[in-house]
């Protein structure tokens, strides 16, 4: 039985992972269709604006402004792309991003606000300030030379595969071998020691708020590069699903613990999980009470970890 | 212990001298905001905030914080109004747009206080289980009712005061004697100076989290079948964002994060300030967007405010020890 319930707690995700598939393989025509259209096009987009969330949560933040940097940088650089200014406009977005990230950092560090709060309260403002901005019209009509981006696709694989595998070697290389990358991870640890043996923490953190910044500006970018549409609305449940990703994944909310390679395997679990519920007809309506059960489920799951830890020999 | 009454009697006469400027600003910057009609529909937005944001003053007096209140408003809306809907009496009706509240409530305590989750996520992740129950239950559509008594919840009035002002008032006398006159109210305090300490003192703490958080979702479906009489209808989307007012009240109000200090007299000031601000602003001719923009800005401002102040006050007083 001990062994049992530690198993089942150190390879839950593959398990959880396995289950969804089976269910929702089973009632699909052509279950391989299904995942390769899950891989290719849905999880890459989920994939890269939660790495933005893994990061903050990393640091013992988490940064709830992802779907509304997404937006407003996006809808911003619109402007820029739809009169074919497409590298000013890429350029500009990600600008943009690294500000707003900037922002959050400097609120959560020199203000001293709660990370959950500042970034909680950045999404309305920066929200608002979107919807200001397009006064409820949309851009669209892209030229082909920026739709590439997203909808092609080399040796048979999409583009977004490429951009988030990219990402994803760049952030673990950086996060596992720099002294940056270790850096973030002890400060999410004990901030205080980290301090006192010379790690510049305000430094940290403001620099992982940016790169999650620009993240979240990226995916957006391929959101609307997929849909060739910009609008105020963009990304409204992105820092949701990006935190039930993060969690799933393992990635603790005490911070120090965890990292990107953990996120892939949460949003994939994300992706099928919503792809199973749409195949079996459960209405797109239940999304919000699932991201909720997620976290809420695998915030438990890591509690029962940390306190049976010992009892059950992990 | 004198002084801290008297800093926070300061405090409290320095809030209202603010909302006083803003006030005699409105009234004469915004065309129509001076006069009883719009005045009593002020008074009427202030108290349903103030309402929400009581529940929210003894959770956060305890060191927590409540996210979910917003979407307890919607849920406890379509609740109401789905059962309406099915020919349900008024009262059951009304009693199943609490128990609503209740039980997100009772959730919320239990992942927070007997748990230990961490109070952010567990609220925020019951908010969008809340938001999403409401949106599922009324399957994204308006649900409107017919109920006069609805209607007069959100809109009657008794000798020319709004309904919600008679009712809000009597629960508010009820919340400020909880909170300060009855042993449950000192627990709320004491647990938010310091858990530890309470809990070592034979405080059973995971009863008053389960307690408190059940009152504030009950608080919150109250504000949020106040919404749904004003416009004698129930919407998935009636409280969104609302939270985040509802936290702002109660920060400008002058009862920080980290718990144990301020009350509700200051969160019923705070109320007034953002009502104020709230109805001056599209009194002023801004559109929806400026005032969603405008209105986040002056939240964030004053959250900034307040963590500065008291990290201010914090340095001053480990000054004071010597440490």
């Amino acid at each position: 039985m001990k062994r049992i319930v530690g198993f089942a707690l150190n390879y839950y995700k593959i398990i959880l992972l396995l289950a969804i598939l089976a269910v929702s393989s089973s009632v699909t025509q052509d279950p391989l269709q299904n995942i390769k259209n899950m891989i290719m096009i849905q999880a890459p987009f989920v994939m890269i604006y939660s790495f933005g969330m893994t990061l903050a949560v990393i640091t013992g933040g988490l940064d709830l402004s992802l779907g509304s940097i997404a937006a407003f940088s996006t809808c911003a650089a619109a402007f820029l792309i739809i009169k074919d200014q497409i590298f000013i406009g890429i350029a500009a977005c990600l600008l943009i991003g690294a500000g707003l990230g900037l922002l959050n950092g400097l609120l959560i560090t020199k203000a001293k606000v709660n990370p959950f709060i500042a970034t909680y309260g950045m999404d309305w403002v920066i929200r608002g300030a979107v919807y200001i901005m397009m006064g409820g019209a949309m851009i669209y009509h892209f030229s082909s030379d920026f739709k590439i981006i997203a909808d092609g696709s080399f040796l048979g694989i999409s583009n977004l595969v490429y951009i988030a595998l990219a990402i994803l070697a760049i952030l673990m290389f950086v996060f596992q071998k720099t002294v940056f990358g270790r850096n973030v991870y002890s400060t999410g640890a004990n901030i205080k020691v980290s301090r006192l043996t010379g790690v510049n923490t305000d430094l940290v953190i403001v620099v992982v708020y940016m790169i999650s910044g620009v993240l979240a500006s990226t995916s957006g970018l391929l959101y609307v590069a997929r849909l060739d549409c910009a609008e105020a609305f963009l990304g409204k449940n992105f820092g949701l699903q990006a935190l039930a990703a993060t969690l799933i994944g393992g990635t603790s909310l005490q911070g120090g613990k965890g990292g990107v390679g953990n996120t892939v395997i949460g949003v994939l679990i994300m992706v099928f999980l919503m792809n199973c519920l749409n195949v079996l007809k459960v209405s797109t309506l239940w999304q919000d009470a699932v991201f909720g059960l997620v976290i809420v489920v695998s915030a438990l799951l890591e509690m029962a970890k940390q306190r049976y830890a010992n009892y059950l020999q992990l | 212990m004198k002084s801290n009454k008297y800093s926070r009697y300061r405090e409290i006469t320095g809030l209202l001298a603010g909302v006083a400027v803003l006030f005699v600003f409105m009234s004469f910057a915004a065309e129509g905001f001076f006069g009883w009609y719009n005045l009593h529909n002020v008074l009427k937005d202030l108290l349903i905030l103030m309402v929400v944001a009581s529940g929210m003053t003894l959770v956060i007096l305890l060191g927590k914080i409540d996210m979910s209140a917003g979407s307890v408003m919607s849920l406890a809306s379509i609740v109401t109004t789905l059962l309406l809907s099915y020919g349900i009496n008024i009262v059951f009706a009304l009693l199943g747009g609490l128990l609503a509240g209740a039980i997100i409530g009772l959730l919320n305590g239990y992942l927070v206080g007997v748990l230990n989750l961490n109070h952010f996520v567990a609220t925020f992740a019951t908010m969008s289980i809340a938001k999403g129950l409401a949106l599922v239950a009324c399957n994204g559509d308006i649900i409107s009712s017919d109920s006069d008594v609805l209607l007069f919840i959100g809109t009657g009035k008794i000798f020319g005061l709004f309904f919600i002002v008679w009712f809000s008032a009597i629960l508010l006398i009820i919340m400020f004697f909880l909170s300060t006159k009855t042993k449950f109210g000192y627990k709320i305090y004491s647990i938010g100076g310091s858990e530890q300490v309470a809990r070592l003192s034979g405080i059973k703490t995971a009863n008053v989290y389960l307690v408190t958080y059940v009152i504030a979702g009950v608080l919150a479906a109250v504000g949020g079948i106040f919404m749904a009489g004003k416009a004698n209808s129930g919407n998935a989307t009636i409280g969104d964002g609302y939270e985040f007012s509802v936290i702002a009240t109660v920060l400008i109000g002058g009862t920080p994060f980290e718990g144990g200090k301020g009350g509700l007299l200051g969160t019923l000031i705070g109320a007034m300030f953002l009502a104020i601000l709230k109805n001056g602003l599209s009194m002023l001719g801004f559109t929806p967007a400026w005032q969603y923009a405008l209105i986040g800005l002056a939240i964030l401002i004053a959250i900034v405010g307040d963590v500065s102040i008291n990290e201010r006050r914090k340095a001053e007083e480990k000054r004071r020890v010597g440490l």
